[in-house]
């Protein structure tokens, strides 16, 4: 089948989707009402509470949420075929994850800005807070191992990259150095930044640097450690900024050359329902996580976008076109993957190597416009490594302020910035080294999908309080957690136990195992007690839980 | 050249569209490459703000750090935005705060 079709499909997916679902359920269950004050034009102070136009926050919806997820998930999805992971991104974004991004943002409008702990206290129960910090810690972890071993393998497999990786990095200190210190001026600096990066990439395919895994993996975590402890216009955010130039250009060169080539796919429609990895049901499901559905969304919508949205008829365009627009990534990916075999055992022999298979993919693509092939593959390379190490350096920064949210209590050292990171660091080599990468994505991808299904959860409550046809959210919210907790006891009890057992990598899946039940578990404990909240506001009793209103007094 | 008063409205009509598609991309393009940066940029503001606030006012909770002088010289200028500015900095905030 020529690739093209695909583009048919996601046409329907987007139209139908975008102006045809999501405007009917945003009008008739949520009630957005343009003339209602949000928090952003209530609070305004300018920083976190700031009126923006929706054309802006869009742009930085899709930059926050675009990741390297988007684009590894369905490389390793093909495994079951192209037809499973195209139905499912298309259904999957039309039914819950446009719905869950939308709906996150909407909920956390509607309670003055507040964020997914706040709300899960008042909504569910005063433990919901500290059961959802818990999971995301783990989450961030399984998160970092993922991305982690993502760049690892990517920059040791391929001697083009680590230069203009090293040049990335001094680049991202230049542009910070000289946007908050020198002064100078933006278009200049990117001018800089750009020709740097992109000259770099060319000097990575003449001068050839070949690296050690285990070497490139203490500098991923070296690098880690930097960006969890420098302050954030120092390194992370020109990095992001300098960065992201080299994403764009992948993506819009690679549209062009699918649209060029319009080559046909190779690989099989549907291998099997049941492959090494395991079965089409749950696994697909968590393997291919953001594109159709992703929890961390819902993480900044209800944060950062929510204070930002100045009309509430901007959340659909701002949120749920971000959805879509990430689910055209992946559709991108799925294709250039799709086209780049000349048969399926040419493509099993990679997938452990995400990076090698995009490489090939999209360098192929991007050859269509022109450009000779080895300078299309650094840059297919360098683009989807620079995706991953951005949310490698968020993640330690993140996991270095929840350690000291969680442990600082107890054990006071934890509240040092310098030792949270260390530890975060160490547990995240030990995983790396000691797991199996393609278990830990499907970790990774239940403990995302799950904390969507949260934010579901949250969803539904909020509907019910407000005695609105909570329909829409309760069935994609209890797909999500069926399919997430079998795919985590499955992978636990079929593949990482029995391995452990078998004497293979005995302690990184006994450690990831142990990490999988953990989620469980607090899923199943944040279940109960949404269903007895649920239960309450079902009934019509009163409007906040009655544990928040005893701990308030 | 037909001045842009003299063109028919239709022609009017079009232009007014095209253009208004050209400052939604300028903006999205803001949005996606710059967005991050400029909100940096007031997050630092804010951060310094609040330093020169808990200097200037430090004497009210305790921490004399300005001399007298200044102190009474500065006050005046800062009194009205200061309960705005209370209500930012004892905002609750919580770890998915810091997911921004």
């Amino acid at each position: 089948m020529n690739s093209l079709w695909v583009l048919l499909w996601w046409i329907v997916i987007v139209v139908l989707g975008y102006w045809v679902y999501a405007r009917h359920v945003a009008k008739t269950v949520f009630d957005v009402d343009g003339g209602r004050a949000t928090p952003a034009k209530m609070y305004m102070d300018g920083v976190d509470f700031m009126p923006t136009n929706k054309n802006v926050l869009y742009g930085f919806q899709l930059n926050s949420i675009a990741g390297a997820a988007p684009i590894i998930g369905p490389i390793v999805a093909l495994q079951w075929g192209w037809l499973p992971a195209l139905l499912w991104l298309g259904l999957g974004v039309f039914f819950i994850g446009w719905l869950h991004d939308f709906s996150s943002t909407m909920i956390s409008i509607r309670n003055d800005g507040e964020t997914f702990g706040a709300i899960s206290y008042k909504l569910i129960s005063p433990r919901a807070r500290k059961i959802l910090l818990t999971f995301v810690y783990f989450y961030l972890l399984l998160i970092a191992c993922a991305f982690g071993h993502v760049v690892t393998k990517g920059v040791s497999g391929d001697a083009a990259l680590p230069l203009p990786l090293l040049v990335v990095i001094g680049v991202a200190f230049l542009v910070g150095h000289l946007i908050y210190k020198a002064k100078t001026n933006i278009i200049v600096t990117t001018v800089i930044a750009i020709v740097l990066i992109f000259f770099s990439i060319w000097v990575g395919t003449v001068v050839k640097m070949s690296f050690s895994y285990n070497t490139i993996l203490v500098c991923v975590l070296v690098f880690g450690y930097f960006s969890s402890i420098l302050p954030v216009w120092r390194f992370i955010q020109p990095y992001n900024y300098a960065s992201v130039y080299v994403v764009y250009f992948g993506i819009i060169a690679g549209v062009i050359g699918i649209i060029i080539g319009h080559k046909p796919m190779t690989l099989p429609a549907l291998t099997s329902w049941s492959i090494g990895m395991g079965p089409l049901w749950p696994l697909l499901f968590v393997t291919i996580a953001c594109g159709a559905i992703s929890g961390w969304h819902s993480l900044v919508c209800s944060t950062a976008t929510s204070r930002q949205i100045e009309n509430e008829l901007d959340v659909r365009p701002v949120s749920g076109g971000a959805m879509f627009a990430e689910f055209t990534i992946s559709i991108i990916a799925v294709i250039v993957c799709a086209t780049a075999f000349s048969d399926s055992a040419a493509y099993i022999a990679q997938v452990k190597n995400p990076v090698g298979i995009f490489v090939g993919g999209l360098g192929g693509a991007i050859t269509a416009i022109g450009l000779p092939i080895s300078y299309a593959k650094a840059t297919a390379g360098m683009m989807i490594i620079i995706l991953a190490l951005t949310i490698v350096n968020l993640v330690f920064r993140f996991m270095k302020v929840a350690t000291a949210e969680l442990m600082g209590d107890v054990v006071s050292i934890a509240k040092n910035p310098h030792v949270a990171t260390v530890v975060a660091l160490i547990i995240t080599f030990v995983l790396v080294k000691t797991g199996t990468w393609l278990y830990i994505w499907i970790l990774f991808g239940g403990a995302n999908q799950l904390m969507a299904s949260f934010a579901l959860l949250l969803v539904t409550l909020f509907l019910v309080q407000k005695a609105k046809n909570y329909k829409v959210a309760i069935y994609p919210m209890f797909f999500m957690y069926a399919t997430t907790v079998c795919a985590l006891l499955y992978m636990t009890f079929f593949k990482l136990i029995p391995g452990a057992l078998a004497g293979k990598k005995v302690f990184g899946n006994s450690f990831a195992a142990a990490v999988a039940l953990l989620l469980v578990v607090l899923a199943l404990i944040l279940a109960y007690d949404g269903w007895k909240a649920f239960q309450k506001y079902k009934s019509g009793a009163a409007a906040v839980p009655a544990e928040a209103a005893k701990a308030k007094a | 050249m037909i001045p842009p008063g003299n063109m028919p409205p239709h022609i009017c009509g079009e232009m007014e569209i095209v253009l208004s598609w050209v400052r939604a991309a300028k903006d999205y393009l803001k949005g996606f490459f710059l967005y991050g940066i400029i909100k940096g940029v007031y997050e630092e503001k804010r951060s310094l703000h609040n330093l020169f606030m808990l200097y200037l006012f430090g004497k009210t909770i305790g921490f004399p750090h300005l001399f007298n002088y200044y102190h009474l010289r500065l006050m005046p200028l800062y009194m009205r935005g200061f309960d705005r500015w209370k209500k930012d900095v004892l905002r609750e905030r919580d770890f998915f705060d810091r997911i921004n």
